[in-house]
């Protein structure tokens, strides 16, 4: 019965060739831009996240309980304990590398001018080793070996106008044991993805940090993972080990703020471009549709005068609308991966964000969600546009239909 | 001429049903256009005003070379003398207020860590008269008689859990490497549009910098305009008076780099959301004109059966299409206007964008470049979607059309 259905409905498409092939363009360059819209903002997400994780939060981060809200204004009190206690994550499936961060604020001076930073220290050998966590525009990363060696961030490092190669006293006010000093190598100088960070930022050596520090600990333990699917996963394993009041593991998507702030923000922009696209799909098709009823409306009348019930005509327009919007949503699709394939031969690149540094490359990543989810507006609005033309051919008076056009 | 027009109108307003569903596909694409375009120009000036009146004012004099090189000696770069620049700035008319600031990096301290932070000596009185966008949000604003008294940015609060009556000290490092030490009490936290400044950001009195810095002098003379328009030429009228006394002059577009990225963004989305509803007006509209068209085949045989040119076919045919994109259009903008007034008169409540925490209220602004555009929008679709059929019908052989729909 279904299958009849379906089957006069593409007789009939094909019998009105030309309206059909212009009411499926129309559907497909709404599910078109939809799908495009939708996956350009998948791909510019799927870098910006894994910049995001790379260069700022690392996969998860394992703290004493409280220390990302309380332990910046007291960062004495949520010192962890010392790396060794926090063996057991290498043995976690799925953990690319971890290394244990220890912030620290203080000045940095080179000749004449001291400004003050926001600093870090790392462990060169697991932590930031990539390009992609950690971009040096000049010099050099930091090996193991480069204890008295420091990174600055590159806004900071032009406003102190310091070059790589160029000596720095860093200097930190500890509350226990007074002011502290040290005297150290610019090694190189980074930018991340954020200009507010690498306006103040120096990366050091762990273990200088922990001297100037005069601690054994650090705050946090920066974790990697080999994918960022697998973060529910292995964050669920690690507390279970690691337990409060001891410790607390926090993933990043609870800890970049700006991030979900912006996909926030697009989603929404998106939500305008659906429903611009679904409204005139509604507006289009209805009147396409309606057309087709009110030309066919002799052929209604001779099969509603042979005993077809309106209620099959009406399936039968209903039918035929929905055919419509499954062909044109789907020609739809294959535009926009003709066009994905178009963005990425030709190098398109985009301008950074607003308030980060670096642009990005375009791409549309049309992933299944993003093509069902289109596919699902297209037929959706075209099915819903084609109901009403359906009803009125549904509600026709015999007599007067068979007898139109006469 | 005439009489085609007085043809093609009769010939509208003849399809009456046909004419209504083309009219709302084209009335819906351009007042979608407008209200767009609107939101989009509104957020923009709504970005430049929130940096305005943020913290940067609309200009900024300072000697040549501080933006460049100031963090790196701040002392070799005061203004020579700044209240006599100010006292000629204010007596310019579309000048209503400026102020002078004296700007230092530092570490602010709560006795149990530091904070590194940029803070600014200000004249309080006068930067009230600016600061609109800078929400008091714990305490009060700096007074004029607060020596001691200090305003926070919301991060730095947060960062060391301060709040209005905590006492801090302020370590800074003055002309000729030796470092100063000062305390402050908060009389109040402050917000501003962008995050990255409030977790850095402290402000304290005037005289208080100078007397930390030990120089009698300012960094910066802030110009607050009567009009944003105005920023340009009273830049370029500035700098032409100013360069020869060794200042230089920054507006607030080359001040706030986010703003141009802000800017771009949009536009790109605007760009693209153009390209969608053009494309999609396109194939709704043709459809109806094309199905329209086809159907008067008979018509059109017979004009021509009676001796009508081709050529006076096609210009038939496409100046009934200029009259239904003129009458879409018109509505279309009538409608846009209306309501981008009316929804201005309520208003959006937006969420706070990515880099900030205050929501605000959206309006749409009718800006009489995207009216433009979405008018000229509406009237090509319908053009351009006339040519194809209207070139098709008027060459099909006569005895073909004649005979169509019998």
């Amino acid at each position: 019965m279904v299958f009849h259905t379906i089957k006069l409905a593409f007789r009939n498409l094909l019998r009105h060739r030309r309206r059909a092939l212009i009411a499926m363009f129309s559907v497909a360059l709404g599910t078109a831009s939809l799908a495009i819209a939708s996956s350009f903002i998948a791909g510019m997400f799927a870098d910006f996240r894994e910049a995001t994780i790379e260069s700022q939060y690392a996969h998860l981060q394992i703290t004493r309980p409280g220390y990302h809200e309380n332990g910046l204004a007291d960062p004495a009190q949520y010192f962890l304990p010392a790396d060794s206690a926090g063996k057991e994550i290498s043995q976690q499936l799925s953990v690319r590398s971890w290394g244990p961060r220890l912030n620290l604020t203080g000045l940095v001076s080179h000749g004449d001018s001291t400004l003050s930073f926001a600093g870090e220290g790392f462990d060169p050998a697991k932590d930031l080793t990539g390009d992609r966590s950690l971009k040096i525009v000049q010099g050099r990363r930091l090996t193991s070996a480069d204890v008295n060696q420091v990174l600055l961030g590159k806004g900071l490092a032009e406003l102190m106008g310091v070059q790589a190669g160029d000596a720095v006293v860093v200097l930190v006010d500890t509350p226990t044991s007074g002011l502290n000093a040290i005297d150290a190598k610019v090694a190189g100088v980074f930018e991340s993805v954020s200009k507010a960070y690498d306006d103040s930022a120096l990366l050091m050596h762990i273990q200088a940090a922990r001297q100037l520090l005069k601690v054994d600990g650090a705050h946090s333990w920066f974790v990697y993972l080999d994918d960022t699917n697998k973060t529910a996963g292995v964050a669920a394993q690690l507390k279970q080990r690691f337990t409060k009041p001891e410790f607390e593991v926090r993933t990043w998507d609870q800890l970049a703020e700006f991030y979900r702030r912006a996909v926030d923000l697009f989603q929404q922009q998106l939500a305008v471009v659906q429903f611009i696209v679904v409204a005139i799909i509604l507006l289009g098709i209805s009147n396409t549709m309606m057309m087709s009823v009110m030309e066919r409306t002799g052929e209604i009348g001779t099969s509603m005068a042979l005993g077809v019930r309106p209620r099959i005509l009406l399936g039968q327009f209903v039918a035929e609308g929905a055919l419509i919007g499954l062909l044109g949503s789907l020609i739809g699709l294959m535009l926009a991966v003709l066009l994905g394939w178009v963005v990425d031969a030709l190098h398109i690149d985009m301008p950074p964000p607003p308030g980060l540094t670096r642009g990005y490359l375009a791409h549309l990543l049309l992933t299944p969600t993003v093509a069902f989810e289109s596919l699902v507006v297209g037929v959706g609005a075209t099915t819903l546009a084609s109901l009403y033309p359906a009803w009125r051919a549904s509600r026709m008076v015999i007599v007067d239909a068979i007898r139109h056009n006469k | 001429m005439l009489g085609l027009f007085k043809l093609a109108i009769r010939n509208v307003f003849r399809h009456r049903g046909r004419t209504m569903m083309t009219l709302a596909s084209i009335v819906f694409g351009v007042a979608a256009l407008i209200l767009a375009g609107g939101f989009i120009e509104d957020t923009i000036v709504e970005t430049g005003e929130s940096m305005i009146r943020s913290s940067s004012g609309h200009l900024q004099v300072s000697h040549a070379g501080y933006w460049e090189y100031g963090a790196r000696s701040p002392e070799t770069y005061l203004m020579s003398d700044p209240v006599k620049v100010r006292r000629d700035l204010v007596a310019m008319p579309e000048v209503e207020e400026a102020m002078l600031r004296l700007s230092f990096s530092g570490l602010l301290g709560n006795g149990r860590t530091d904070w590194s932070i940029v803070g600014e000596g200000v004249e309080p009185s006068r930067e009230k008269r600016l600061a609109s966008y800078m929400t008091v949000i714990a305490g009060r604003r700096l007074a004029d008689n607060d020596t001691f008294g200090m305003m926070i940015g919301q991060g730095v609060a947060k960062a060391l859990k301060l709040k209005p009556g905590d006492p801090v000290t302020l370590l800074v490092s003055t002309a000729g490497g030796a470092t100063n030490l000062l305390e402050f009490e908060i009389t109040g936290v402050f917000q501003t549009f962008s995050k990255d400044y409030d977790a850095r950001a402290v402000r304290i009195p005037l005289a208080a910098a100078q007397d930390l810095l030990a120089t009698p002098g300012a960094h910066t003379a802030v110009i607050l305009l009567k009009e944003t328009a105005a920023t340009e030429s009273v830049a370029r009228l500035l700098s032409d008076r100013l360069r020869g006394q060794g200042y230089e002059i920054k507006t607030w577009v080359e001040l706030n780099p986010f703003y141009i990225q802000t800017v771009t963004l949009y536009q790109q989305q605007f760009g693209f959301l153009v390209v969608v509803i053009l494309a999609m007006l396109l194939m709704t509209v043709s459809n109806t004109v094309n199905m329209g068209i086809f159907e008067r085949a008979s018509e059109f045989g017979t004009m021509r059966a009676m001796g009508d040119r081709s050529v006076h076919l096609v210009k038939v045919i496409v100046i009934e299409s200029v009259c239904l994109g003129f009458l879409g259009a018109c509505i279309g903008v009538v409608l846009g206007i209306g309501l981008a007034k009316l929804i201005s008169l309520v208003g959006i409540p937006m969420p706070p964008p990515p880099n900030a925490d205050q929501g605000y209220v959206s309006h749409i602004l009718v800006v009489p470049s995207v009216v433009g555009l979405a008018f000229v929008v509406g009237l090509l679709s319908a053009v351009l979607a006339s040519l194809k059929p209207a070139f098709s019908i008027s060459h099909k052989p006569i005895a073909e059309t004649l005979r169509a729909g019998v």
